[in-house]
C-alpha cells in the first residue's frame, strides 16, 4: 500500500508541471476572449486606453493584451505561430523589416484587404502595412521620429537659446560644456540611442545625400554618411556626451537628463512619455537640429500597428477589433496616451512638446529604413549596423571601414 | 535475476527523462544544424554551410573567435584564480576564525540572488552618471576613480567576471567544505604532534583529501564558464558590451538564433549549428579534464 501511495506520489510530481502552464481561457461567459500582443512596455498605456474603449463599446469581446520586451519580441511571436498558439492579433515592424515578408511566406497573417478601411491614411502610412497588394496589418497614426529635447528652465536660466542653424548648434554644445553640464546625455552602449543621435545629424549635416538614397542613387559608401559619422566621433572626443558615456545604457542617458546633468537628450518621439514622467516638474522642449542653411528635417518613419492571425478561433471578433484599432477615435486614444505625433487627419498631435518636435519643414527618410528597404539579398546590414555603431566611438570600427562593409550588402538597382 | 531488474527499476525513471529531456533535444538540434530555417516554413538543406559560416567566414567567424576566447579566458579566471579562493575561504571557516558562521552566510548569500536581480543592481551601481559607485567617489572627492565602468573596454570583462565571482563564488566553497569536514581527524592530529605548520598541515596533509571536491569545482567551474549568459546579458547587452568585451558563446547563440541579428529573420538552423559546436566544445574539455586528472590522481 505504501509503495502504491510513493509511486502515485512521484507520478503526480512528474505529471504536474503540465497542469502549472494552463491553456488560455478564450470565452468568459457570453464574452469572446481575445489576445493582442505588443512588443514594448512603452505601448502598454496608449494600449489598454484603446482596448477598454473598444470593449466599452463591443460588451461581447474581451480583449486581454500582454506586453513583451523588443529583445525577445520576434523569437516568442515567431514560436507561438510555429506551435500553431499565436495571440489573435500582434504588433509587428510590418514593412520595415523583413517581418511582413516572412509572416505572410508563412500565411500567419489575416488578408484585411476590403475589410479594414485605411483610405483616410497617407501612401508612406499605408506602405509600412501593405505587402504585394495586399493589407495585412493596421496602420497607425503615430509618427515615429528623433529630437532634441532640452531642459527649458535650465535654458531660460542660464539665457541659451534655440538654435536655427548648425553652426548655432554646435556653438551650443560648447557653450553647455563651459557651462558644466553634459549638452547631450547619449547612451553610448546602445546601439539604438546611438541610431537615434546620428540619424539627426546626418540629417541636417546632408539631407540631399537622403533624399538621393531614398530614390536610389546614392551609396551608403558616400563621403557625405562618412562626414556625419566623424561629426558624431567628434562630439564625443570633445566630451559633448559627458566623459563616461560608452558605459551609460537608455535608462543611464534619460535619467541624466531628468536629474538636470545634461542640458538635451536626442532621443525618439516615443520617448515623451518617459521623459516627462522621470521629471514631471521639467519643463521640456523639443526641436530639430537645423541645417546649415536653417532649414529644420525631421526623419520620420511610420509606426506600424497590428495583424490578425490567420488562424484565430474568432475571425469576425478579431476583425472587429481591427477594424476599430484603424479608426480615428482609436488613433487618437493611441496619440494621447504616448504623447506622440499625429500623422492622420483628424488626429491632434498628443502634446504641446509633440507639436516643438513636429515643427519642421524637410521630410526625410531614416538611415535605418534606408539600410532596410536597400539591402541584398540574404544580408542584413542592418543588424551590421546595430552590432558595431557603438565601436565607432571607441575607435574599433572607423566610419570609413564602416560604411564600406554596410554598402557590401546593399544592392543598388538605380546606380 | 531479481538484482537486475530491481537496478531496470531504479533507473528508467531517470534514463526516460533523460533521453526525452537531454538526448532527444540534442539530437534534434543536431539534425537542425544542417539546415537553413527561420522556425516556420520550409526547412532548406544546406549540409555543412552553417558551421563553414561559424569557422570560415570572416565577420561571424571573428565574432565567433572573440566569444570563445572570452569564454576560455573566464574559464582560465575560475579555474586558477576562484577555485584557489574558494579553497582558502572554506579552509579559514573551516578552522573557525572569529564569525565564521558570519562569513559563510555572506559568502553563500549572493547565490540565492537571482542572476537577473544581480544584473540589475550592477547596472544600478556602476552606471557613470548616476550609478552609486561613481557617485560615492564624487562625494568624497575621488575624482580619479571615476571610471565607465563597462563602458571601458579595459575593464569591462574583469568587472564582468568580478560580479559572476561574487554571485557564484559560495557554491565552489561550500562543496569544498563538506569535503574538508571528511578529512581524518587523526591524521591532522598526527600532524600537528609531529610539528607541522599551519601552513604545512593545509598543504601536505589537508589538501590531498580535497582532491574529489577540487576535481568536482573545477568540472562544474568550466561548465558554468563555457555556458555563460544571464548576467553578460542583462550587463553588456545582446551585441557583447562595449567592442564585444562581453561576449560569450551562448549570447552569440542567442543573438543569432532569436535576435534575427544575420540574416534579418531568426535562423534556427544556424543557432542550431552554433549550439552543436559549442557542445562539442564543452563535451572535449571534459574529456580532457577527465583524462588529465585520471593520469594525475591514477583514478
Amino acid at each position: 500500500m505504501k509503495k502504491v501511495l510513493v509511486v502515485f506520489l512521484f507520478a503526480l510530481v512528474l505529471v504536474s508541471p503540465l497542469f502549472a502552464a494552463g491553456q488560455k481561457a478564450t470565452l468568459e461567459g457570453d464574452k469572446v476572449v481575445l489576445t493582442i500582443w505588443e512588443h514594448t512596455p512603452q505601448f502598454e498605456l496608449p494600449l489598454r486606453n484603446t482596448l477598454e474603449r473598444f470593449m466599452e463599446k463591443n460588451s461581447d469581446i474581451k480583449v486581454e493584451y500582454e506586453i513583451k520586451t523588443p529583445d525577445n519580441y520576434l523569437s516568442l511571436l515567431t514560436t507561438a505561430i510555429q506551435a500553431g498558439e499565436a495571440p489573435d492579433l500582434f504588433w509587428h515592424h510590418g514593412t520595415a523589416t523583413t517581418d511582413m515578408a516572412n509572416l505572410t511566406r508563412q500565411g500567419a497573417l489575416m488578408d484585411l484587404t476590403n475589410k479594414v478601411d485605411v483610405k483616410a491614411y497617407s501612401q508612406m502610412s499605408r506602405d509600412k502595412v501593405t505587402w504585394e497588394g495586399k493589407l495585412y496589418q493596421t496602420p497607425a497614426a503615430t509618427i515615429d521620429t528623433r529630437a532634441a529635447f532640452y531642459n527649458k528652465d535650465l535654458f531660460a536660466k542660464e539665457g541659451w537659446k534655440v538654435p536655427k542653424t548648425f553652426a548655432e548648434f554646435e556653438t551650443l554644445l560648447a557653450t553647455i560644456k563651459g557651462a558644466g553640464y553634459i549638452p547631450l546625455s547619449l547612451a553610448g552602449r546602445d546601439n539604438w540611442n546611438i541610431l537615434f543621435l546620428f540619424e539627426p545629424i546626418l540629417a541636417a549635416m546632408h539631407p540631399d545625400w537622403i533624399i538621393e538614397a531614398t530614390a536610389g542613387k546614392a551609396r551608403i559608401d558616400d563621403p557625405r554618411v562618412i562626414a556625419a559619422m566623424e561629426k558624431m566621433i567628434e562630439w564625443g572626443k570633445k566630451g559633448y556626451y559627458g566623459t563616461l558615456f560608452l558605459g551609460v545604457d537608455e535608462a543611464g542617458q534619460y535619467l541624466s537628463f531628468s536629474r538636470g546633468q545634461a542640458a538635451m537628450t536626442v532621443a525618439g518621439s516615443w520617448t515623451t512619455t518617459t521623459l516627462t514622467n522621470n521629471n514631471p516638474d521639467m519643463k521640456i522642449g523639443a526641436f530639430q537640429i537645423p541645417t546649415r542653411d536653417g532649414r529644420k528635417p525631421i526623419v520620420l518613419t511610420y509606426a506600424a500597428g497590428f495583424s490578425v492571425y490567420s488562424k484565430t478561433k474568432y475571425p469576425d471578433q478579431a476583425l472587429r477589433l481591427a477594424k476599430y484599432l484603424a479608426t480615428v477615435e482609436s488613433q487618437q486614444i493611441w496619440v494621447d496616451g504616448l504623447g506622440a505625433i499625429a500623422g492622420l487627419d483628424g488626429v491632434n498631435s498628443g502634446s504641446e512638446l509633440a507639436d516643438e518636435i513636429a515643427d519642421a519643414n524637410l521630410e526625410l527618410e531614416s538611415f535605418y529604413n534606408i539600410l532596410v528597404l536597400g539591402h541584398a539579398e540574404g544580408k542584413s546590414p542592418t543588424k551590421v549596423w546595430e552590432e558595431d555603431n557603438p565601436k565607432l566611438f571607441t575607435g574599433t570600427v572607423t566610419p570609413r571601414n564602416f560604411v564600406k562593409t554596410l554598402d557590401s550588402m546593399m544592392s543598388y538597382p538605380n546606380l | 535475476m531479481t538484482k537486475s531488474k530491481a537496478y531496470i527499476g531504479f533507473i528508467t525513471p531517470g534514463f526516460i527523462l533523460y533521453t526525452v529531456f537531454m538526448i532527444v533535444p540534442l539530437g534534434f538540434a543536431i539534425y537542425y544544424s544542417f539546415f537553413s530555417w527561420s522556425g516556420m516554413g520550409a526547412m532548406d538543406f544546406i549540409g555543412f554551410d552553417n558551421f563553414k559560416r561559424i569557422f570560415f567566414e570572416p565577420r561571424m567567424s571573428g565574432i565567433f573567435r572573440n566569444a570563445l576566447g572570452n569564454n576560455f579566458r573566464y574559464m582560465a579566471i575560475a579555474i586558477f584564480v576562484f577555485i584557489p579562493i574558494q579553497v582558502g575561504m572554506a579552509y579559514l571557516i573551516h578552522l573557525k576564525v572569529h564569525g565564521h558562521n558570519f562569513f559563510r552566510l555572506m559568502i553563500f548569500l549572493p547565490y540565492v540572488i537571482s542572476p537577473s536581480i544581480v544584473g540589475f543592481f550592477t547596472l544600478l551601481v556602476f552606471d557613470p552618471n548616476i550609478g552609486m559607485l561613481n557617485t560615492l567617489f564624487l562625494t568624497l572627492g575621488w575624482t580619479n576613480l571615476v571610471s565607465a565602468w563597462f563602458g571601458s573596454p579595459d575593464i569591462a570583462f574583469f568587472l564582468l567576471v568580478g560580479v559572476i565571482g561574487w554571485n557564484g563564488l559560495g557554491v565552489g566553497m561550500v562543496i569544498i567544505l563538506a569535503n574538508m569536514k571528511n578529512i581524518p581527524e587523526d591524521v591532522v592530529e598526527a600532524s600537528i604532534i609531529d610539528g607541522a605548520t599551519v601552513w604545512q598541515r593545509f598543504w601536505r596533509v589537508e589538501l590531498p583529501f580535497l582532491q574529489p571536491s577540487i576535481i568536482n569545482v573545477v568540472v562544474l567551474s568550466s561548465i558554468f564558464a563555457l555556458t555563460q549568459f544571464d548576467i553578460p546579458f542583462i550587463v553588456g547587452g545582446l551585441n557583447g558590451g562595449i567592442d564585444g568585451k562581453l561576449d560569450f558563446l551562448n549570447l552569440m547563440f542567442f543573438r543569432y538564433t532569436f535576435g534575427d541579428a544575420y540574416f534579418g529573420e531568426t535562423a534556427l538552423g544556424f543557432g542550431a549549428a552554433i549550439s552543436v559546436v559549442v557542445f562539442s566544445i564543452i563535451f572535449m574539455i571534459a574529456l580532457v579534464q577527465k583524462l588529465v586528472f585520471n593520469r594525475l590522481f591514477n583514478r
